[in-house]
């Protein structure tokens, strides 16, 4: 028995021991993690579910569809428009049903990251109290409990990021090539995480290579491009699965880019980042003017608040409150290390202020957590959204049962909501996900399914005529409301049996053809 | 500017200071000598000459047909023998009986006439530190290692030179410790290997196969002998050019597929069975890769770039294709390159190799050249040397 114990409790100390470097970061981790997956269970009790957005939904029901989607489990349904990391990191926990359906693969997932976070920032600043203090301002934030308790990409993102930051710091420190291999390596998984993670990948690369020519290391250059590793794997999988290695950019449902005026996006980042951090931001700014000659602790956190930059400068017509979040490590650190610099009464002076300026966004950020929506501010957090979604899912599931349903992933993402909220196997359903059978089925679904559920929305709705052409203009939404032929066609064998507020649900007047359920069964 | 040195590696090692009460033991230093320049015999005979071990005999092993004083090489090994009894080394040369054109048939040779009780054996054309063999012996000694093995270097300023010295690099820096530390054994390398005469005499000498180091190490491991790695250098020329690499290659993959049977038969422990099996499966792993790589990357450009062009050989449709050559050969594709590239700059970051990584980034080129020597070495004799051209 106790030879047994020995065997199991060894290999963990060893993992332990290699994760973590003292009991002071353990603990950070194990608090931070608690709290996540506290929060996780508080929001399920108020929601029954973690997802805090449709989004949240898709990256449930993406790893789902790569083994739980017959004959289609294929790993071209990682797809082109979402970095596929989260997803394959969750592919493990989304097989069990109720940790599918509740969000909870997610907030699992999250958890560590939002502790591996609170770690890496607290080895980051470099001062033991300092280093507490940060771990603890990152986890006093109503954001980070939110995204680090849902199935959203951000938090792992940030993980990524701020473990590449670190390293980034000691290579700087010790001119030492394999820690720079090192953040290389965590910048390949940030990259093939969220795009922000790509800004970050090329700044490392600018400052690494300035410096290592500077010191006359030129051949130290040809370890520049490792950070771009994963963005390479991107591309090419984009080439080798679509024959486009830019079809993330092109396909529908992809990020536009839109003319805004800069002062509008300005004003947008101003309450973005007011609205994750309070005052923090102007503390960062002046943190970065003073820390001007220590590029040493300069470098790294300009690559922490690099997100924010990189929305700034892209302009974007859209700028939810998320997308600033995952500057909050850096306007954190920033401040912090320069707290650091200074001696015991300006140090804490510093602190103080810290704490001042962080302080003055609790009013607001308490509503976030209290009732699960931002106002005031432009964001996504909908968890009440989400249900109102659950309701109307449920209904439709009620009559469907089991029966093969026709529906479409890439409008508001009704095929995820369904699937994922009504533990409905992705087997069940033809969508986007069974390219290119999906094809035949929308052209004449009468022959495919029992149920088409069609959304209700403008037939002028310009995203609906991209999709449409994307699916060479089989798109059955868009043909139901703009091809009069196929829609007469269409009603010729489907009979509106339900309509919920979002969606229309029809049923197959006849039986499907004999031959056709043979096949379905064999899915 | 922080530097990490192969000597950082765990399972190197080096022999204390301290000095040993037992009675010195003789080493005999056996050189092999066939078709090999002049400037290489004296090289090694000037660093075996300048060894801090007194108690060494020189053995060079030459061929019959090079026993001509008027050749070049025998004069060399003439000026090499009086260079090392000037400094006291006795030395002398051992004809074989020319039966067989093989490296260990000529070691077996002058194992007859050796005296010592620790044989070690160099080639023409390395290099090594002064302390090298009594490092190696005090080793062997105070931790009863019966082989020790320092680390084997090839290089040259030419592009292949260049290759196989980061080859070897990792070779030596990864692996060897590795499976040193992982198995306490690891596949032996025919230059500066130290071993116990016992020992070889129980084993039956060299064995008399195309890469005797190699398979040297399963017959030992059999016996349960001790390996050690010695925390020491030597240096040998790289191939002069990628002809003469490619024979080489072929000779050592040829060789490692007589040891890939013969360590399947072994009675050795499972763990010793996988670390040696993981060099000697090379051949069959990087012919196989070249193979499926090819027709995958083939039918991946032709579907990414040509849509109106289908590559489509008719085994491609074949089960075993696509369900395990396919994934196979995407692994290799996707998976594999990244990781030896990542790997093999890791290896280097922060050494005296630093300075080639902008070649370590070209490595899969090279490994596609080793592939195909891999495919060469299912069709070659195992009776002749194929003596490499430095």
């Amino acid at each position: 028995m106790k030879n047994a114990t020995r065997r199991i409790t060894t290999p963990l100390m060893n993992i332990t021991r290699f994760l973590f470097k003292d009991k002071t970061e353990l603990l950070i981790f194990f608090t931070a993690f608690l709290v996540e997956m506290t929060f996780g269970f508080y929001l399920l009790y108020k929601w029954g579910h973690t997802f805090v957005c449709g989004d949240a939904v898709s990256h449930l029901y993406i790893p789902r569809t790569l083994f739980d989607n017959q004959p289609y489990n294929t790993f071209a349904n990682l797809g082109t428009v979402w970095l596929p990391m989260f997803h394959l990191l969750v592919v493990p926990l989304v097989s069990i049903d109720p940790l599918c359906t509740t969000g909870f693969a997610g907030t699992i997932i999250n958890s560590f990251m939002t502790g591996g976070i609170c770690v890496v920032l607290y080895r980051l600043i470099g001062e033991k109290k300092l280093g507490i203090l940060a771990s603890a301002l990152f986890m006093c934030n109503a954001f980070t409990l939110t995204y680090g308790a849902t199935p959203m990409m951000e938090q792992t993102a940030i993980f990524f990021t701020v473990l590449a930051t670190y390293y980034f710091k000691r290579y700087w420190e010790k001119d030492d090539t394999v820690e720079f291999m090192k953040c290389s390596l965590a910048l390949i998984f940030g990259t093939l995480t969220r795009y922000e993670a790509w800004a970050v990948a090329f700044l490392v690369i600018f400052f690494f290579t300035l410096r290592e020519l500077k010191n006359g290391q030129s051949y130290r250059v040809a370890y520049a491009h490792l950070p771009l590793w994963g963005i390479f794997a991107w591309v090419f999988w984009n080439l080798a699965i679509f024959r486009d290695p830019l079809m993330f950019i092109r396909q529908p449902g992809s990020v536009t880019f839109r003319n805004v005026s800069l002062w509008l996006v300005t004003n947008y980042v101003f309450q973005g980042v007011f609205a994750i951090s309070g005052a923090l931001g102007l503390l960062a700014i002046l943190s970065i003017a003073l820390l001007y000659k220590k590029s040493s602790q300069l470098a790294p956190t300009i690559l922490l608040i690099s997100p924010i930059i990189l929305h700034w400068s892209l302009m974007r017509s859209w700028s939810w409150i998320r997308l600033f979040y995952m500057g909050l490590p850096g306007l954190i650190a920033l401040p912090l290390l320069l707290a650091n610099n200074f001696k015991k009464p300006l140090k804490v002076i510093t602190i103080t202020v810290v704490f001042i300026a962080y302080s003055t966004i609790y009013p607001f950020q308490m509503s976030v957590v209290a009732t699960g929506s931002t106002s005031g501010v432009l964001s996504d957090i909908g968890f009440s959204d989400v249900s109102t979604w659950k309701g109307e899912v449920m209904a439709i599931k009620e009559v469907t049962g089991n029966q093969l349903t026709l529906l479409t992933a890439h409008f508001r993402a009704l095929s995820p909501f369904f699937s994922v909220l009504t533990n409905t196997s992705p087997s069940r359903i033809f969508d986007e996900y069974d390219y290119p059978f999906y094809l035949e089925v929308m052209e004449k679904p009468w022959k495919h399914c029992t149920f088409v559920v069609i959304e209700k929305t403008s037939p002028d709705d310009p995203e609906l005529k991209s999709i449409n052409d994307y699916y060479e203009e089989k798109y059955f939404v868009y043909r139901y409301y703009n091809d009069s032929e196929w829609g007469s066609t269409f009603l010729q064998h489907y009979e509106l049996i339900l309509e919920t507020k979002h969606c229309l649900l029809f049923r197959l007047m006849e039986r499907l053809p004999r031959t056709q359920m043979d096949r379905l069964h064999r899915f | 500017m922080h530097l990490r040195t192969p000597e950082s590696s765990v399972a190197y090692e080096k022999p204390s200071s301290l000095p040993w009460k037992r009675g010195l033991p003789v080493v005999s230093v056996l050189v092999p000598i066939f078709k090999e320049k002049g400037e290489s015999i004296l090289t090694t005979a000037k660093c075996l000459s300048a060894q801090t071990w007194w108690r060494l005999e020189v053995l060079f092993i030459i061929e019959p047909e090079e026993t001509d004083l008027l050749l070049e090489t025998r004069r060399r090994v003439e000026e090499a023998i009086m260079l090392l009894r000037s400094k006291a080394i006795g030395a002398k040369v051992i004809v074989t009986d020319g039966k067989l054109k093989l490296k260990p048939h000529a070691l077996n040779c002058g194992l007859k006439e050796a005296k010592g009780e620790i044989v070690c054996v160099y080639d023409a054309d390395d290099s090594f530190p002064e302390k090298q063999v009594e490092d190696a012996v005090s080793l062997m000694l105070e931790k009863g290692y019966d082989v020790v093995q320092p680390k084997v270097f090839r290089s040259s300023k030419t592009l292949v030179g260049r290759y196989m010295s980061l080859d070897t690099f990792v070779w030596q820096r990864k692996f060897l410790s590795a499976a040193r530390a992982w198995a306490e054994i690891f596949p032996l390398s025919g230059e500066g290997l130290y071993i116990r005469r016992k020992a070889l005499e129980e084993v039956g000498g060299f064995p008399e196969v195309l890469t005797e180091d190699a398979y040297l190490s399963i017959l030992l491991a059999e016996k349960r002998k001790k390996f050690g790695l010695l925390d020491s250098e030597v240096y040998e020329l790289a191939p002069r050019n990628w002809r003469s690499h490619f024979r080489q290659r072929v000779r050592w993959f040829r060789g490692y597929l007589t040891c890939l049977g013969r360590t399947l038969k072994a009675k050795i422990p499972l763990r010793m069975k996988l670390i040696l099996s993981i060099p000697f499966l090379a051949p069959i792993t990087c012919s196989f890769a070249l193979v499926t790589w090819t027709f995958f990357a083939t039918y991946w450009f032709t579907w990414a770039f040509v849509p109106l062009i289908r590559f489509m050989a008719p085994w491609m449709l074949h089960w075993l294709y696509t369900n395990a050559i396919f994934y196979w050969s995407a692994f290799l594709a996707y998976i594999g390159n990244p990781i030896v590239v990542f790997s093999l700059m890791h290896s280097i970051a922060g050494t005296r190799m630093e300075r080639n990584a902008p070649l370590a980034l070209t490595i899969p080129i090279y490994w596609i050249f080793v592939g195909a020597a891999a495919i060469a070495s299912f069709f070659r004799s195992t009776k002749f040397w194929g003596k490499t051209e430095r």
